[in-house]
């Protein structure tokens, strides 16, 4: 039995041992293999760059392009790196002078990979190939349980191609669970509000995606400035989550419309501080005024983030707000008093 | 909220600094160019007896300003806010010397972003890591009160302009030691407990915290000396005490740089300190140990630390005396003695190459095979005397922390080697 334990101790050391001392030799072993690799890509791609340069000015040498697509990889990669340094004509005569050497089909292949990485890149390179087959092939990615990162980088794609997914097909392809939404999907969605504002404010009136989803939903039509916006900001003002609410204000104060007026006094009670915070912000930039006797309210209030934002909208207010805020200074209760005393001195300063 | 959910959340960069003048200026600037839409950067001068300030004031043409501010976490009298119009990101705060937490809570008081990035002053972060570390803000507003990153080691790297422009690996066995350990605990052990929801730790090198939870938790607890993990125990507890849905994130890639020491002395200084911050966490927070409470954090989390920071030193170092008496008495069976050594180091070495082998799949941030291969035989030598001295500097930390001490020790650093 002793023995037995004694061997079986011994047996899991080696074990061990060996593995570890083995697996990290084939590690640096394949190291070793790739960075010859890695040296000799880089020479490739040194030449595809170059020969891409020509392709700028109309001088592609045609055969040797022909070649270098048969590595998609690279030219996704170098392509893209390209396009963030060049754009318009010079762009397209690149792309057009790969398309004739067949990159289209290459990179069609390459988002069939395995790799993530690879699929990635080919869905980003295929936005500069505007076509119905590279178009089709994006939208069949997008809907094709992938990565996340993957299905982020052909929605992009079929943006950049002048593409407007449905914003429900979009959304459904997503899947996007109880609270996470990707950082990217912002910018996507702010393209798509833009190009199809109805059907996103459909999609936000029927409420029914997550919160974090819904937020940043609302957060974007802050930044689209549109005031057909305005009567689904002020009904998500009223949202029962209180991200939503104070992305809500938020944007209603960047549209600065008077007719939030009523929203915006309501949510200056709210009971989430970033909310009634969001609230004296929105009162500030849409200038309004006849608020400045509830924002003097709110110099008193229990947190001082929302102290702080009603002193500073109370400022944006102009000489009613100014007075409002002088008062205070002078003769309100110590916490509402210190706060507009400084926020009075900083604007001196 | 509406902060989170936009393209990038506003982030106050807390960098406290007691006698930096040397290098302050390059740090600050390093701040001033990373990659993000939205920073200001908050310069605490805690005190120092040198010219911080002075060279502060001089290098970007600040001026005294009135900021208003509350005092929503307590901290020593702030003296004075300078900024410059010609940087309207940078403030810099004056205020009386209370030590690293204290800094911290004057930096958070003054701060109005949303989220807070606390660092050291002389760790230098990638350009993009803000944009990295604040993603799992914007993904989950609702839930997320803290990010941890990924902190490595500088040693051996070259350095221009306050940024990492090639990454090397130090020379000196210690800094390769210490490239092993951190590999380990950030690339393994981090990553797992916060999958766990369990992480106790931020490293206060480079962590993003929501400032309304940290306020709400009383900000930093002066007079720690490990005020990075106590402020993180703290959120759990008030989290959970509040029944609140949270979580606290560890997000691999965004890498914060700092210097290792390579001297006996002065690494033996830090590691005690680390135990003693470890300890004092432990105790100050004791009615979460084992607590269903708390969760798998009261359950887990501080099993973890009472056997790996309270027990394990002891027991480790009692065995290292045990050994030689009871050979000595002939009680001890020498057989059994190799074998278990040889399980316990091959079981060491095992973790580590786990580690670089997910480094070296995931990451591969060291540029050179001849890299992977020191670090392979830095996982194995650690096992012999590095450990064992490492135990017995967390042996002093314990006394340290038994006779109250309260003194982090001077932190003497070599400087990055410049590009």
């Amino acid at each position: 039995m002793t023995g037995g334990l004694l061997g079986g101790l011994w047996t899991a050391s080696l074990l061990m041992a060996a593995s570890s001392v083995l697996f990290m030799t084939g590690l640096v072993i394949a190291r070793l293999i790739s960075e010859a690799g890695r040296a000799r890509r880089r020479a490739r791609r040194e030449a595809l760059v170059a020969d891409m340069m020509s392709a700028m000015d109309g001088e592609a040498d045609a055969a040797r392009l022909k070649s270098e697509v048969r590595e998609p990889r690279l030219v996704a990669r170098a392509l893209l790196e390209l396009s963030t340094l060049i754009r318009g004509r010079e762009l397209a005569a690149v792309t057009a002078a790969l398309t004739q050497a067949g990159a289209e089909p290459a990179l069609l292949r390459l988002m069939r990979s395995r790799n993530g990485e690879d699929q990635i890149a080919a869905c980003e390179a295929l936005g500069l190939f505007p076509s119905d087959k590279a178009a089709a092939a994006l939208k069949t990615r997008l809907k094709r349980r992938t990565s996340m990162r993957v299905r982020i980088a052909a929605a992009r794609a079929l943006l950049q191609m002048g593409e407007t997914p449905d914003l429900n097909d979009l959304l459904a392809a997503f899947d996007i669970g109880e609270v996470h939404a990707p950082l990217e999907l912002s910018a996507i969605l702010d393209e798509i509000a833009r190009r199809a504002t109805e059907a996103y404010l459909e999609r936000l009136k029927s409420s029914r995606d997550a919160p974090a989803l819904r937020a940043m939903m609302v957060g974007v039509l802050g930044r689209l400035g549109r005031y057909e916006a305005l009567p689904v900001l002020l009904g998500a003002a009223s949202d029962p989550e209180p991200s939503v609410r104070a992305a809500a204000l938020s944007a209603l104060g960047a549209l600065g419309h008077p007719d939030a007026e009523p929203i915006i006094a309501a949510a200056l009670d709210d009971p989430v501080p970033e909310v009634r915070a969001e609230a004296c912000d929105a009162a500030g930039r849409t200038a309004l005024a006849a608020l400045a006797p509830r924002l003097a309210e709110r110099l008193d209030d229990d947190e001082w983030l929302v102290r702080f934002r009603a002193a500073s909208a109370l400022l944006r207010l102009g000489e009613a707000g100014r007075e409002t805020l002088d008062a205070a200074a002078g003769r309100a209760s110590p916490r509402a008093m210190r706060t507009a005393q400084m926020v009075l001195a900083e604007a001196a300063a | 909220m509406a902060a989170l959910c936009g393209h990038g959340a506003p982030i106050a960069l807390l960098s406290p600094a007691y006698n930096e003048a040397v290098t302050i200026v390059q740090s600050v600037r390093s701040l001033l160019s990373l990659q993000y839409p939205a920073f200001e950067v908050i310069v605490i001068n805690d005190g120092s007896k040198d010219a911080t300030l002075d060279t502060l004031i001089e290098a970007f043409e600040l001026k005294p300003v009135s900021r208003a501010y509350d005092l929503a976490v307590p901290c020593n009298e702030i003296r004075g806010v300078y900024a410059s119009p010609r940087l309207p990101r940078l403030v810099v705060i004056d205020k009386v010397n209370g030590g690293k937490a204290d800094a911290l809570n004057a930096g958070i008081n003054i701060s109005r972003a949303p989220v807070l990035c606390s660092m050291d002053a002389d760790s230098l972060l990638e350009p993009d890591s803000l944009l990295r570390a604040v993603r799992p803000f914007v993904e989950d507003p609702e839930r997320v009160i803290a990010v941890g990153g990924t902190v490595r080691l500088a040693n051996g790297c070259r350095v221009r302009d306050g940024r990492v422009v090639e990454i090397g690996l130090g020379r000196h066995p210690l800094a390769l030691f210490q490239t092993v350990e951190y590999l380990r605990a950030f690339l393994m052990a981090r990553l797992a407990w916060s999958r766990m929801g369990a992480l106790t730790i931020i490293s206060g090198a480079f962590g993003l915290f929501r400032r309304e939870a940290v306020v709400r938790a009383g900000g930093y607890t002066r007079g720690t000396v490990g005020e990075d993990m106590e402020l993180v125990v703290k959120l759990h507890r008030q989290m959970r005490r509040e029944k609140r849905d949270y979580r606290i994130a560890y997000v691999p890639e965004p890498v914060c740089w700092t210097e290792a020491p390579e001297s006996w002395r002065v690494l033996g200084r830090q590691r005690s300190r680390w135990h003693r911050g470890s300890l004092e966490t432990f105790f100050r927070h004791w009615a979460m140990f084992l607590n269903p409470r708390y969760g798998r954090v009261g359950l887990i989390g501080f099993l973890n630390i009472f056997i790996v920071d309270v027990l394990g030193p002891v027991i480790e170092v009692l065995g290292y005396i045990l050994i030689p008496v009871l050979w000595l008495l002939g009680i001890l069976s020498v057989e059994y003695l190799l074998a278990f050594l040889a399980l316990s180091f091959t079981f060491g070495i095992t973790i580590s190459v786990c580690s670089l082998a997910l480094e070296e799949i995931q990451l591969r941030r060291y540029p050179k095979a001849r890299d992977l291969a020191l670090l392979t035989l830095a996982a194995i030598f650690e096992n012999f005397g590095y450990r064992q001295i490492n135990n017995l500097w967390r042996i002093r930390g314990l006394w340290q922390y038994l006779r109250g001490s309260e003194s982090w020790g001077v932190m003497t650093r070599k400087g990055f080697r410049a590009g």
